[in-house]
């Protein structure tokens, strides 16, 4: 299945994967050279210990292969910035695009969808709140925090943001397939941090807007 | 019998304790003070994995676990690694250049027991009513202000780290105005040490960060009595972008001395000269420590409001600086007549564990892939790959290897191997599986987690890994009675090492040298052996 919208998650495996070959190549070629010396030059095999202390010409060489692999990975992270760069203003323009305030607060989380009138989505303290999505639409997050630094961090889609106090910070994200998607506070925030969880749902887009039609129509009556 | 022969007559052993400007005393007396930190972190550290082994809440409660990790952190890095570091540069920076003393002793000495007060002050916590400091070992605002975290556990937290950092600093500027002042004539700055030069990048990146620090920790403790200055939309950025500009320095400040350290291991028992020693000099100890003072923003991806892309660009130039000191690492190895001593095998050990936690820290220079990583267990793994599976291992090597200069006795070698082989099995369970649980989804700073998540198994592992750990930190100390009681002696310069501590005796005597030997290159004492000198 393609998707027409791009999501954090997709933009991050399409990156992760080089960078998990490269760190192993290196890995490989440090630990097979360590070995190979400490075996080749082990003491009393040699004659005389080597001389060389500077080999200018070949740590020029080599430092030019490095930045060549640096300026790789930082070409291809600077791409994978712009494509996360442009989800957010993406949504914003997108009418079809649905709109949650995040409120983070010691220690629960809240969700309001925005249209009249509000519909909140809480819990009491201690279940996780359900956050109710559509699959495959842009959702714009506008995220504040009602006393210290909160963290809204879904695994499943690789993506977090800060939250904290006076400020608002908007980021969107897209759910890719319907299911559940466990949500938590990332940043340390006191007492029970630790049980300051959420719940994604994300459902097919016409049970989605049939949920939140009756939702309203529960908070208009 | 004229007055004028009467011998020097010193303090007694108490009181030389207290007041003795010796570089060497202080030294001892930091790397002990250090050592009897490293094993109360280590217990803390102990008591929260116990905690982690099993999901649910079986043996400390949500706020002790809270207190446990903060403090964990905060001790093993303001009164651990930190001292740590200086404490080999107080010793042996005035050694390698040839100088009789360190410059300021008196600064040196006021810089320790500012130290010594400052971690007494921050462990006091223990002893409040409402326990120590609960912020996290950055202290963030505004979770650190009064009203979200009260008592003065808190209070004493962030005094404790003015002061201990206070002192740092000015050990730290010591360290390098003896590099910068008192070098023996004949000892040119190319000529200096690997040693010497890292402790050089270590202490050219305090100057700026250290301070930072101190004043950062004033502001916060006039904020929780009065108002507002880490409040409103800016507060909580401005006290996380301060706090890394000495944050992400003190990584390198944990970080350099121990490669020094490694440096000079590889260059003795590997019989020949540190390879690539200018590129060495310039990659580490100058350009690494630029770089490392530029990238202080990567720890605040999450927030949206830094400029990823210049943290980011600089974060990956770190991979240039980082590279070359491996070139040279390696290339001392290279053509070498390697004698497999405990403190070598410590080094090697150092250079690729240390090379997981640096690939994975290019990982989370990555926005992109910060955006997941920061705040989990990838970071925890990340950093304790470089800390300890690094830092730790580059100490051991570094006490292996200095041990004999400092006591004029060995190590007991076999003991040591022990010890080594224990912790490589220990540190690589309990951090390996800290990946995965990051990548799972784990965040870190929890004293539980959900039964359903199925991590029981990986936390297991680690938990088990960290009393092998401890295992071998035992031994470690049955090592050091062992040593001391049954000495071997070491002579002046018993692994023919290169650079001039090695030129006096073990432990050398007040005014560290009779006699210099001429100096004509970075490794004199490789000179005067092959008759070059």
């Amino acid at each position: 299945m393609t998707l027409a919208v791009p999501n954090t998650r997709s933009i991050y495996d399409s990156l992760a994967g080089t960078y998990v070959w490269v760190a192993c190549i290196v890995f490989g070629i440090v630990l097979v050279t360590v070995v190979a010396f400490l075996v080749r030059y082990r003491a009393g095999r040699h004659r005389k210990p080597g001389e060389t202390v500077d080999a200018p010409r070949v740590e020029t060489l080599y430092l030019v292969v490095l930045a060549v692999v640096t300026a790789g990975l930082i070409g291809l992270t600077f791409h994978s910035l712009d494509r996360v760069d442009r989800l957010t203003p993406a949504a914003a323009q997108d009418p079809a695009a649905v709109r949650i305030d995040v409120i983070g607060a010691q220690w629960q989380w809240r969700f309001r969808y925005a249209g009249s009138p509000v519909v909140e989505q809480t819990a009491p303290e201690g279940t996780p709140p359900e956050l109710i999505v559509p699959v495959g639409r842009r959702v714009l997050f506008s995220g504040r925090s009602q006393d210290v630094l909160h963290d809204f961090w879904i695994p499943d889609l690789k993506f977090q943001r800060q939250v904290w106090p006076d400020h608002t910070e908007s980021w969107a994200l897209t759910f890719p397939h319907p299911g559940r998607y466990p949500g938590l506070c990332a940043w340390f925030c006191g007492l029970y941090h630790q049980n300051m969880h959420f719940v994604a749902v994300a459902v097919p887009a016409a049970q989605f807007d049939a949920w939140l039609a009756r939702r309203r129509q529960g908070a208009a009556g | 019998m004229s007055v004028v022969d009467a011998p020097l007559r010193r303090p007694a052993p108490l009181l030389d304790a207290l007041i003795s400007v010796d570089h060497k005393s202080i030294a001892r007396r930091m790397l002990g003070a250090s050592l009897v930190f490293f094993l109360g972190g280590g217990v803390m550290a102990l008591l929260m994995r116990t905690e982690l082994a099993q999901p649910g809440l079986q043996v400390v409660s949500t706020e002790s676990y809270n207190a446990l990790f903060t403090m964990h952190g905060s001790t093993m890095i303001y009164l651990v690694i930190t001292p740590l570091s200086l404490a080999l540069g107080a010793y042996l920076v005035p050694l390698q250049v040839g100088s009789a003393s360190i410059a300021g002793p008196r600064v040196a000495l006021t810089g320790f027991w500012l130290f010594i007060f400052g971690g007494i002050v921050l462990e006091a916590g223990w002893l409040t009513v409402g326990g120590p400091g609960r912020a996290t070992w950055i202290g963030v605002a505004p979770l650190s202000e009064l009203q979200r975290t009260p008592g003065s556990g808190q209070d004493l937290w962030i005094l404790g780290v003015l002061i201990a950092t206070l002192g740092e600093w000015l050990i730290g500027m010591c360290i390098l105005a003896t590099a910068l002042r008192k070098r023996a004539p004949g000892m040119t700055l190319m000529r200096m040490p690997p040693f010497t030069w890292t402790m050089i990048g270590t202490t050219l990146m305090m100057i700026f960060a250290f301070p930072v620090l101190v004043v950062l920790m004033g502001l916060l403790f006039y904020d929780r009595r009065h108002c507002c200055l880490f409040d409103g939309p800016q507060g909580p950025l401005s006290y996380q972008e301060l706090f890394w500009f000495y944050g992400h320095p003190v990584v390198y400040v944990m970080f350099f001395p121990f490669v020094g350290a490694v440096a000079e291991v590889f260059s003795a028992f590997s019989g020949r000269r540190l390879f690539g020693y200018t590129f060495f000099v310039f990659s580490t100890a100058l350009l690494f420590a630029a770089l490392s003072s530029s990238v202080w923003g990567h720890h605040m991806f999450t927030t949206g409001r830094i400029n990823a892309r210049y943290f980011a660009l600089m974060s990956h130039g770190i991979i240039l600086a980082a590279g070359l000191e491996y070139f040279d690492l390696i290339g001392t190895l290279w053509r070498g007549s390697i004698r497999f001593t405990t403190a070598l095998l410590f080094g090697v050990v150092f250079l690729l564990q240390f090379l997981v936690g640096g690939l994975s820290g290019v990982w989370v220079a990555s926005p992109t892939l910060d955006f997941n990583a920061s705040n989990s267990y990838v970071v925890v793994a990340h950093f304790h790959y470089t800390l300890f599976a690094g830092s730790v291992f580059g100490a051991f090597a570094a006490i292996f290897y200095w041990f004999p200069k400092w006591t004029g006795a060995f190590l007991r070698e076999g003991l040591g191997k022990l010890q080594l082989a224990i912790m490589v099995v220990g540190t690589n369970m309990t951090f390996a599986p800290m990946f995965a649980l990051g990548e799972d989804g784990m965040t870190r700073r929890i004293a539980d987690y959900p039964r359903a998540s199925g991590w029981g198994t990986l936390n297991l592992i680690a938990t088990i890994g960290s009393y092998l750990i401890a295992a071998g930190v035992l031994v470690f100390l049955i090592n050091l009675m062992v040593s001391l009681r049954h000495r071997r002696p070491a002579g002046p310069d018993p692994w023919e090492g290169p650079s001039l501590e090695w030129a006096t005796s073990s432990p050398p005597p007040p005014h560290n040298f009779d006699a210099l030997p001429p100096i004509r290159s970075f490794a004199p004492l490789m000179d005067l052996r092959e008759g070059k000198a």
